[in-house]
């Protein structure tokens, strides 16, 4: 399913109806714009994508990336390279700011809030690179997961939060928060009140009892550092042994794009089989 | 000074009633603060879910969460306040203490070193001997730059010195961190915290803090003759080498090990001697069990202050220690003014 994705995004990349000549240039300085760029642009008009972010990004997106261009994000990369279109992100603004006062034109990407809002930043990004039907091809394909998710979606919801190592929790007003409502999770995060990202006391975490925790283990496995440790808390163990943990990666969620049909549908998949199993242990 | 230069087997005999009554109070605020620090947290639970049974998510908090806490904050504070009243008395000077002789720095060097290569997921305790190695290594270079009976400028920039390399390795970690999550997880670890640790973290550093705090105490005798002189020191039959040795590895062991488990947490071991220094007639001999209990009172309640101030995120630890520490530093530096010139 998620290579049919991507394969269909590929497909309409290539056969773009813009000629070579007349074509944006465009520069991503952002990992997530680096996905969008990626399903919404033809290769010959990425002048170069931001290096890194290879945890954060699926590899069947990853895969579209192999030969092309990359940059290390600098100033001094983007004025040579004078692109149409430079797109950037949170990290990289100050970069941005300098190129902009030298006349390239720079947009920022910000995080989408929820799932309706990545839809329409995806064909607004797709318009400014010339393929505004790659933009509305990408939207309705995830429109289509969400009309499945609620399909498949029973009533009552599980309870459960993204946590990860060091209390990191995702609120509302996130992308995470609205493909887990989407999934059949309530947010206990959004429940305790938290606004977009924010650490969550684990003594709170307790008290809520969720029934799920969604965690990057895979990840943290790979890439220890000093709160990974965090998650493999005795207090968490103890106090939470019948909790589901769903190993649902950064890279689903992190950024809205062709990664956001496969983090709904998967999700969705995940949820079924932790109801299932909690439908067992009663 | 008969007391101090009595060369008794035991230490005891200087102690006085009056020593007595300080320890017994300071002992009294311990355990207060400690049941304190047990209640005071974002859930409410009640101080019997400490001895309840079962597996009820306030048994658990109490047992898994804040017992560990408290048992840190006793160990880690008490630690910090002895080893500031001994390395003052070793050097004497009254402005020594672990972060300013750069050992706090060093012994966050090597534990950040140990988590960011991933060395402590397969081998816990490289955590504390790589800590312990760093402030060793920051306490024996400090002594090596200041020489033997350091002015407190001297001391202060051989301190200087050393942190500054410490935060210079640090900083490089954080440059080359991968991401800006890992880069900010340094950078909150740095600041000190008792928060989230477990009674593994506990059980891992207590042997070092232990034998650290040990080393100090059975030093008494030999500060009070170092107070006098080291000519006089040597007189009274004390072997100079064995002392300093005893000293730094005691300082080295108790810093380390704490800091290897809850960051870098400063001016506790400046504070803490000099508030309690007039209750013990100046004497280093009986300074060091007063800053023992009066260090982890202090630590204690600062963990507390860090819960009850009302941020959107938790007030660092290290931080708080900082922001009291810092201008109780510059005061105790106006004060001796006159010694700097």
């Amino acid at each position: 399913m998620y290579r049919l994705t991507i394969l269909s995004i590929l497909i309409l990349s290539l056969a773009g109806p813009a000629g070579a000549g007349d074509k944006v240039r465009v520069m991503s300085i952002d990992n997530c714009a680096n996905q969008l760029i990626l399903v919404l642009a033809d290769r010959d008009q990425i002048v170069s994508l931001a290096k890194g972010g290879e945890v954060t990004t699926l590899p069947e997106i990853k895969a579209l990336a192999e030969g092309l261009p990359r940059n290390e994000r600098s100033a001094e990369e983007i004025i040579r390279a004078r692109p149409d279109v430079l797109f950037y992100g949170t990290w990289t603004g100050s970069t941005a700011m300098t190129v902009k006062r030298l006349g390239i034109r720079a947009v920022r990407l910000e995080p989408p809030r929820d799932v309706e809002q990545a839809k329409r930043q995806i064909v607004d990004i797709a318009r400014m690179l010339g393929h505004e039907e790659r933009g509305r091809a990408l939207a309705a394909r995830i429109a289509h997961q969400q009309e499945d998710a609620a399909a498949r979606r029973p009533e009552t919801h599980l309870h459960g939060l993204v946590y990860r190592s060091g209390g990191y929790a995702y609120g509302a007003d996130t992308l995470v928060d609205s493909i887990m409502q989407t999934a059949g999770i309530d947010n206990v995060a959004a429940q305790l009140g938290q606004r977009l990202a924010g650490t969550i006391e684990m003594e709170t975490v307790l008290m809520a009892a969720p029934q799920v925790l969604l965690d990057d283990q895979l990840r943290d496995r790979a890439d220890p550092r000093i709160a990974t440790d965090f998650l493999a808390h005795p207090a968490l163990r103890r106090g939470l042994p019948q909790v589901a943990r769903i190993q649902f990666p950064m890279a689903f969620w992190l950024c809205g794009g062709a990664a956001t049909p496969i983090a709904i549908d998967t999700l969705s998949t995940l949820v079924d089989t932790h109801r299932a199993i909690l439908e067992g242990r009663r | 000074m008969r007391s101090i230069l009595s060369a008794r087997p035991s230490g005891l005999a200087s102690f006085t009633a009056h020593d007595g009554r300080l320890l017994l109070l300071l002992g009294g605020l311990v355990a207060i603060l400690a049941v304190l620090s047990m209640v005071i947290g974002p859930a409410d639970v009640p101080l019997s879910a400490l001895f309840a049974p079962g597996d009820d998510p306030t048994t658990i908090i109490m047992q898994e969460l804040r017992l560990p806490r408290v048992l840190l904050a006793i160990c880690v504070g008490g630690t910090l306040g002895l080893s500031g009243a001994a390395l003052q008395g070793l050097l004497r000077n009254p402005l020594a203490e672990p972060g300013l002789v750069g050992a706090s720095s060093a012994a966050a060097l090597g534990a950040v070193l140990v988590l960011y290569f991933g060395l402590y997921t397969a081998f816990p305790l490289a955590l504390p001997v790589a800590a312990i190695v760093g402030a060793l290594l920051a306490i024996a270079l400090v002594y090596l730059l200041a020489g033997r009976d350091p002015g407190v400028l001297t001391l202060i920039l051989a301190g200087t010195a050393v942190s500054s390399l410490a935060g210079s390795v640090i900083s490089l970690a954080i440059n080359l961190s991968p991401n800006p999550h890992s880069a900010s997880e340094i950078v909150f670890w740095l600041m000190g915290s008792l928060k989230d640790r477990s009674l593994d973290h506990f059980t891992l550093s207590l042997p070092f803090m232990a034998v650290g705090a040990a080393l100090l105490l059975s030093s008494g005798r030999a500060l009070d003759a170092l107070a006098l002189g080291e000519d006089t020191a040597r007189t009274l039959g004390f072997s100079l080498g064995r002392v300093r040795f005893f000293l730094v590895a005691g300082t080295g062991l108790a810093v380390g090990a704490g800091v290897a488990v809850t960051g870098a947490i400063g001016f506790i071991g400046l504070v803490v001697p000099h508030l309690l220094r007039p209750f013990v007639g100046h004497q280093p001999r009986r300074l060091l069990p007063a800053s023992l209990l009066g260090g982890m009172a202090l630590l204690l309640a600062a963990d507390i202050g860090v819960r009850l101030i009302p941020t959107q995120l938790e007030l660092k630890l290290g931080v708080l220690t900082a922001l009291v520490g810092a201008p109780f530093f510059l005061a105790l530096v106006l004060k001796t003014r006159k010694v700097m010139a």
